[in-house]
């Protein structure tokens, strides 16, 4: 039986093995602890996500498509107010609200096609999908007022009565100015400056409007309730967009591309 | 296997890390609002820039405006570092996560 204490045991390193050991030890010991763990990268991939969905601007009306809508606005709205003068009363009143409302819808669906034309350039410019997050998230944001704007012509043009109808370019500037102002998370800041002057032009011609009413102004030295209607619309839309586009227009190629989408 | 030394340490510290997800984020970005985001001091944010600048990842413009204005934007180089960041950081996920990348995990 050999003597205890006295033989080396073997497995056991000795001298320079053993600080080499030690150190390739400490150095294993340091890397491990110096890789970051799993909760770690998560929070890092959160941190990145967080300040990425803040950074991300996506304009959702570029100068381009300000400019075709305004001078669309001013274009219908000299056509129906130079087509229909005088406003006959009666029968005529209705030709002309049929006319209206499609003459501001077809202003609509060309400033919105416009719109995703130059949004789908400029994606196309940057190698980008069309319908990027960013646009998604844009048009979820803009969705419930939009939403309520479309309710509310159906409503005033199916089962309001002719004074309500006239209501309706006050609704259209209300819903489209808080439909901006949804935006401002990830807007310029002049897209909430358009929806502001949307916002407070549809409020205060409400109020104007309905006084007018009730004072019974329309209808006195030619002044048409329809056509003021009219009036108003392309005095709001037609010389807003133009001011937003000349003050947006974009001045670089770095600039043109962010006009569209992020 | 993925090596860990491969992630960028430079990039690893969340002020840094704020500056280039930022960077990443938008074409360019002045001074002051990069400032406002990530809500740090003058010195601490002159202090990563410098270093990402001198490390190649980020280029400054000084523009001559109404007033001096310096804009930070990535270079390519910083893009690639901060795209391979990002892929580590998933791999690190992955081999966290039960059934993920066994590969990564041998």
């Amino acid at each position: 039986m050999p003597a205890r204490g006295n033989v080396p045991c073997q497995g056991v390193p000795t001298g320079a093995s053993f600080v080499k050991n030690l150190l390739a030890s400490i150095t294993l010991r340091g890397k491990v602890l110096s890789m970051p763990t799993r909760s770690e990268a998560e929070e890092h991939l959160r941190v990145i996500r967080t300040l990425m969905e803040r950074a991300t601007i996506y304009r959702a009306i570029s100068a381009p498509t300000a400019l075709v809508g305004g001078l669309c606005s001013l274009l219908c709205g000299a056509w129906l107010h130079f087509r229909s003068r005088p406003l006959p009363p009666g029968p005529g009143e209705a030709e002309f609200a049929r006319l209206f409302l499609a003459g501001w819808l077809g202003v609509f669906v060309v400033t919105a096609f416009a719109n995703a034309i130059f949004i789908r350039n400029a994606a196309r410019r940057r190698n980008e999908p069309f319908v990027s997050p960013s646009m998604r998230k844009a048009l979820w944001a803009l969705f419930p007022a939009m939403l309520c704007g479309a309710f509310f012509t159906l409503a005033f043009t199916f089962i309001g009565s002719d004074p309500a109808r006239w209501f309706l370019p006050q609704l259209w500037m209300i819903f489209y100015g808080l439909a901006l102002l949804a935006t401002t998370q990830f807007s310029p800041s002049s897209i909430p400056i358009l929806g502001w002057c949307f916002l407070l032009a549809g409020l205060i011609s409400f109020g104007v409007d309905y006084r007018m009413q009730v004072t019974g102004h329309f209808g006195i030295g030619g002044m048409h309730r329809a056509a003021a209607a009219n009036l108003l619309m392309s005095a709001v839309f037609g010389p807003f967009h133009l001011i937003y586009a000349a003050c947006t227009w974009p001045r670089n190629a770095a600039q043109s591309d962010t006009a569209g989408t992020p | 296997m993925f090596d860990f030394d491969k992630l960028d340490k430079l990039i690893h510290e969340k002020g840094r890390l704020g500056i280039m997800t930022l960077l990443a984020a938008r074409p360019s970005w002045t001074f002051q609002d990069l400032k406002a985001e990530l809500e740090l001091s003058d010195g601490n944010l002159v202090s990563h820039l410098r270093t990402l600048h001198d490390s190649g990842y980020v280029a400054v413009t000084k523009e001559m405006l109404d007033r001096p204005q310096t804009s930070y934007a990535l270079t390519a180089k910083g893009r690639k570092q901060f795209e391979d960041y990002l892929t580590i950081l998933e791999q690190i996920l992955k081999v966290g996560r039960p059934g993920g990348d066994k590969s990564a995990r041998k």
